[in-house]
């Protein structure tokens, strides 16, 4: 079963970098072969999101200069940094390894790229704060998020960001407890068939085909929507449930419910089935849409900014899609720093 | 300074997975990048590379579950205990979902399980053993796999090419819990000027 | 798990449609209001009412109301 659970560590900070570049949704005339612009918006609940040339580098770096500097942390001091993404600047470097360059940390940092998404920020808290727990690490940077792709992209649903966690090593800090899972029989719900070792890139691989009224070459990602719908409702609030029966705790009296930011039906349907009122449960999709591993933090440092900035709140966060993979983490932040929302021009 | 160590894991075994085919450097064939600068034997000699693993076929995935499965029967572990899978490889199957997720399924494992992909390449297995190892330390996960290793790449070229340096291996280190196991230790760094020192530009020769 | 109360309960997932024309034998995906979203909200409806999870072959595979009633009812 895997829960963890880490003493010791403490969320320091969080920033967010956006490309400045807006589309709004009412613009686009094709948006879908079922509605009018009007009508999706109503649907989904995303009026407009950032996109652009950026790429993950891009965002991240200005997003963790400004919250070091906030939070006065010396560059040299940084022993550790995790970035998750799905589309990283190369296939090959790792993108920790350009944004450790690029960032003027010492070379005396580890660092690494983790591949996920929807459940990414989740699963790569873990990563870092196990290593940070017994003191080996002391302060850590947990960068998520996808922007640029190596094809043109541009799905009505999805926005470019990349946010920038900062975790330090303090005695005593209360815990942190995790659930996390996997399916893979799911492998194909959420997927881009080419580019990878599988179905290599070909000439065909930049072939449109058409999939429910919409074009996607393979190079594309595509979902089985109602696949998804039906996991994401059944799945995250079990994960929920079962972090706080295995840890003795009661979901219902956290302060806010931050889920990944795919679709809000899906979203209201589970904050329902744990009992958690809308005003509980914010949503960062009308401004953003889905910002894949990066929702989770964005919906936090966004929405929830003047009260995670000027007290105790106790945050119930679950993460889960493309995978199929998942994550719940239950962690508390006090008085932590937040700058103002970063906007990158190209 | 990046130096990490941990108590209470134990490695329980090591295998690896690689493809039947055998390229010989002292005999290339066709698919082979002859370097016009030595002679067959001079460049085994320069490089202590005298054949390889090739498949134009199997992905990192295929050859590190052949081997996860080899290792976890000769464990005798049962597939319901293993509660991790990191995978690192420059080569997963897919951009996007994880392989770590595919393997789960493919391994038989629950759906309890810890899966991440990590993406590294020469440093990669020390990297991905620092988090399995971290994962088991703590005896949460008490059982966790690590696998790791490149095969075939994302780009079918227009001419089948091998480099006469590289072969191919997917292997698997299973990690236990056991109370007492002395610590093991890390260092690790990163210099991301070299960025472009060994680097995929971009997608090239599949557009003739 | 009566076939009434399922044909209700699906019937609720349209607003333009008049419960009256959805019935046993209708083919639901060739009802005029049928989308993607009112797919969305008849998973919603089997995963609330019955404890069902739906999913896209599921929708696919069935032509009439009674061979969805029919599909939950074998999962119940």
């Amino acid at each position: 079963m895997a829960f963890l659970s880490y003493r010791n560590v403490r969320v320091a900070g969080m920033s967010v970098g956006v490309p400045k570049h807006k589309i709004c949704n009412l613009d686009a005339a094709d948006i879908s072969k079922d509605y009018d612009a009007a009508s999706f918006i109503e649907v989904t609940g995303v009026k407009e999101r950032r996109i652009g040339e950026l790429t993950v580098s891009d965002l991240a770096i200005p997003a963790a200069n400004q919250l070091l500097d906030e939070l006065g942390w010396e560059k040299p001091s940084v022993d550790g940094l995790v970035v998750v993404t799905q589309h990283g600047d190369y296939i090959v470097p790792a993108t920790s390894c350009i944004i450790q360059e690029r960032l003027g940390l010492s070379k005396e940092c580890m660092a690494m790229d983790i591949s996920l998404g929807c459940s990414g920020w989740v699963y790569g808290l873990s990563s870092l704060v196990g290593m940070m727990s017994s003191g080996n690490l002391r302060r850590c940077l947990l960068i998520c998020g996808d922007a640029r792709r190596r094809v043109e992209f541009n799905d009505p649903l999805f926005g470019f960001a990349a946010t920038v966690t900062a975790l330090e090593y303090k005695e005593g800090a209360e815990n942190i407890c995790f659930h996390l899972g996997t399916d893979g029989s799911g492998y194909d719900a959420i997927i881009i068939p080419d580019g990878g070792a599988r179905n290599q890139i070909t000439p065909s691989s930049f072939i449109p085909q058409e999939i429910d009224g919409r074009e996607y070459t393979p190079l594309q990602s595509r979902m089985k929507g109602m696949d998804v719908f039906s996991f994401g409702i059944t799945t995250a609030p079990k994960s929920v449930k079962k972090l706080a029966e295995h840890f003795g705790f009661d979901y219902t009296s956290y302060d806010y419910l931050v889920l990944h930011q795919a679709n809000m039906k899906m979203n209201a349907m589970i904050a329902k089935k744990l009992k958690f009122l809308p005003e509980k449960v914010p949503s960062s999709m009308w401004n953003f849409g889905n910002t894949s591993s990066a929702s989770i933090p964005l919906t936090i440092a966004t929405q929830l900014r003047e009260c995670c900035t000027q007290g105790l709140v106790r945050l119930l966060c679950c993460g889960f899609g493309v995978g199929l993979s998942w994550g719940t983490v239950a962690l508390e932040v006090e008085n932590i720093i937040i700058p103002d929302l970063i906007e990158i021009e190209e | 300074m990046a130096f990490l160590e941990f108590k209470n894991v134990r490695i329980a075994g090591l295998a690896a997975g690689v493809p039947k085919n055998i390229a010989s450097n002292l005999h290339p064939t066709e698919y082979d990048k002859v370097s016009s600068d030595y002679s067959p034997e001079d460049f085994v000699k320069t490089t202590g590379v005298m054949e390889r693993r090739y498949s134009f076929d199997l992905t990192t995935s295929d050859l590190c579950y052949a081997a996860a499965e080899k290792l976890i029967a000769d464990l005798g572990w049962e597939k319901s205990e293993i509660e991790g899978i990191i995978f690192v490889s420059q080569t997963p199957d897919y951009i996007l979902p994880a392989t770590s997720c595919i393997l789960q399924d493919r391994l038989g494992l629950s759906k309890e399980c810890y899966t991440a992909d990590i993406s590294l390449g020469c440093s990669g297995w020390v990297y991905g053993l620092n988090i399995g190892v971290s994962l088991v330390s703590s005896g949460s996960l008490k059982k966790v796999l690590v696998l790791c290793g490149d095969a075939k790449g994302r780009v079918k070229t227009a001419v089948r090419r091998l480099n006469p340096l590289f072969g191919s291996a997917g292997t698997v280190t299973a990690l236990e819990y056991q109370e007492g196991v002395p610590a093991i230790q890390f260092h690790f760094g990163t210099d991301g000027s070299g960025f472009d020192a060994i680097i995929t530009p971009m997608v090239d020769h599949v557009i003739p | 798990m009566e076939l009434k109360d399922f044909i209700e309960n699906f019937a609720a997932q349209f607003d333009d449609t008049d419960a009256n024309e959805i019935k046993a034998e209708t083919v639901f995906k060739e009802l005029d209001e049928w989308s993607s979203l009112i797919a969305l909200s008849v998973i919603a409806m089997a995963d609330e009412e019955y404890e069902v999870t739906l999913k896209g072959d599921d929708i696919r595979n069935a032509n009439t109301v009674e061979d969805l009633f029919n599909n939950v009812k074998s999962k119940m």
